[in-house]
């Protein structure tokens, strides 16, 4: 299954790109993970795992937006889920 | 100013909720296993009516969708800045240069004897130049001519070569005019006309090019003016985004064609034709095909639609054609448009006023091959 993100408009990308900042990170992370991501999904939810700027490996929470998977919320792995994701082809 | 409401931001408790039912703290089936990929992305473009309505003005015209010009002027911006960010600030105009610099360059390459004359708008505003061997049209035109001959020199080599080729560019504004618009522009192109004219009786060009669909009247006008022929005239797109295949494709033609057009500078009547697809040993015959049906649109856009099934007796790739329109023969140019998402009917160009005159609405024209001619009758 091949995986589309969509960013949205203007306004939307300005909101993501503030909520994203108030956990340190930023679009730009998102854009790093998407490159090259492992992800899984259960339902309208996606789970991805992957590398932000800089390799800071991070996760991306996407919900379905019709075609595509619209990013809702990310933060950087812990060692749990860094281990999981290393285990699963990441890395 | 009337502050932007934005969302409120949420803290980190509902991460921390997600992160207990992510898979790496709860692996179960219910998780699908999605193969490690790299996401193709879409951004959505906000524009006003207005901007949004040119924009599918202009994609219909280059039989593109909307969001895929938009897609393809982005990556050329993106080519052309590397990987610095400040480089989507535009370079500041070079305005301060004398412009006998840049005419004295010109002249320097100027052939003896001119077999093609390219007719350009002006220079551009950024400082670049043709004969300084930077600019997009230089480029562009020596991949012309790689893809007519195999090798080409680079730089002022290069320019040596299209002079001893008697190749030569000429721009109808003595100054800049590719930051102006409307009238102003206008002016600044017709303010050379009358030199163009002088310049075609006194050098007889075999083929003259504009460069730019824009300057086709111009051009019209000073070689009628100069009492040339007109099917030796060739317009091709300004070579950038997706017009840039275009304009190298056509020059190439013109180019590959120019052993001939050196050893016939005298040809003032000729209708010779430069050795095109349709002449590669291979003596095709239309009998039996017509074109789409020539509708208004096809009129005003100076085009005659070649459909599927009558593609197979045309050439494969652009090419330059020689068509003889209900007894009326010119040279154009046929462009068999097999994208590579899907086929379209092929194009083939013919002048808007002579089609007008040959060619009733919604008529449907009979289509042959002889040789190197498309026959429609």
């Amino acid at each position: 299954m091949e995986l589309t993100l969509d960013l949205g408009d203007e306004d939307e990308q300005e909101w993501l790109d503030d909520h994203l900042g108030e956990r340190g990170l930023s679009i730009e992370d998102v854009m790093g993970a998407a490159s090259s991501l492992v992800p899984r999904r259960k339902g309208d939810r996606l789970f991805g795992y992957g590398r932000g700027v800089g390799g800071r490996p991070i996760v991306v929470v996407f919900s379905k937006n019709q075609r595509a998977w619209r990013p809702r919320t990310a933060w950087p792995m812990n060692e749990v889920e860094e281990r999981w994701w290393r285990r699963h082809g990441g890395g | 100013m009337v502050a932007k409401t934005r969302r409120r931001v949420r803290g980190p408790a509902p991460d921390a909720r997600l992160r207990a039912e992510s898979p790496a703290y709860t692996e179960s089936d219910d998780w699908e296993a999605v193969a490690p990929q790299s996401m193709s992305v879409v951004l959505s473009v906000r524009l006003d009516a207005g901007s949004a309505r040119r924009l599918t003005e202009m994609a219909r015209l280059a039989n593109q969708t909307a969001s895929a010009l938009v897609r393809d002027w982005t990556l050329q911006h993106l080519e052309q800045a590397g990987s610095t960010a400040h480089a989507i600030s535009e370079a500041a105009p070079a305005y301060d240069e004398q412009p006998n610099e840049f005419e004295s360059l010109r002249d320097r390459y100027r052939p003896e004897a001119i077999h093609v004359l390219m007719v350009g708008e002006s220079r551009p505003a950024g400082g670049t130049f043709f004969y300084k061997a930077d600019s997009h049209l230089f480029y562009a035109t020596r991949e012309a001519w790689v893809r007519a001959h195999g090798a080409a020199p680079h730089g002022a080599e290069f320019l040596s070569q299209l002079k001893d080729h008697g190749v030569w560019l000429y721009d109808l504004a003595v100054a800049p005019v590719n930051r102006m618009s409307g009238r102003p522009r206008r002016e600044a192109v017709a303010s050379r006309t009358a030199d163009l004219v002088e310049l075609m009786r006194a050098t007889n060009p075999a083929r003259v090019v504009a460069i730019k669909r824009s300057l086709e009247p111009v051009a019209r006008s000073a070689m009628t003016s100069a009492g040339m022929n007109l099917d030796r005239l060739v317009v091709l797109p300004f070579p950038l985004y997706q017009w840039r295949a275009e304009y190298v494709e056509g020059l190439a033609g013109v180019f590959a064609a120019l052993g001939d057009l050196a050893a016939a500078p005298a040809m003032p009547k000729a209708r010779r034709v430069p050795p095109g697809p349709l002449s590669q040993g291979d003596n095709r015959s239309g009998a039996g095909h017509v074109t789409q049906p020539v509708t208004p649109n096809d009129l005003s856009s100076g085009q005659i639609r070649i459909p599927q099934s009558s593609k197979p007796v045309l050439p494969t790739e652009k090419s330059l054609v020689t068509a003889l329109l209900r007894g009326e023969q010119l040279e154009t140019t046929y462009d068999p448009r097999n994208g590579p998402d899907r086929s379209r009917s092929g194009v083939l160009r013919i002048p808007r006023a002579i089609l007008r005159t040959s060619v009733q609405p919604y008529e449907r024209l009979r289509l042959t091959v002889d040789g190197n001619t498309v026959r429609l009758d």
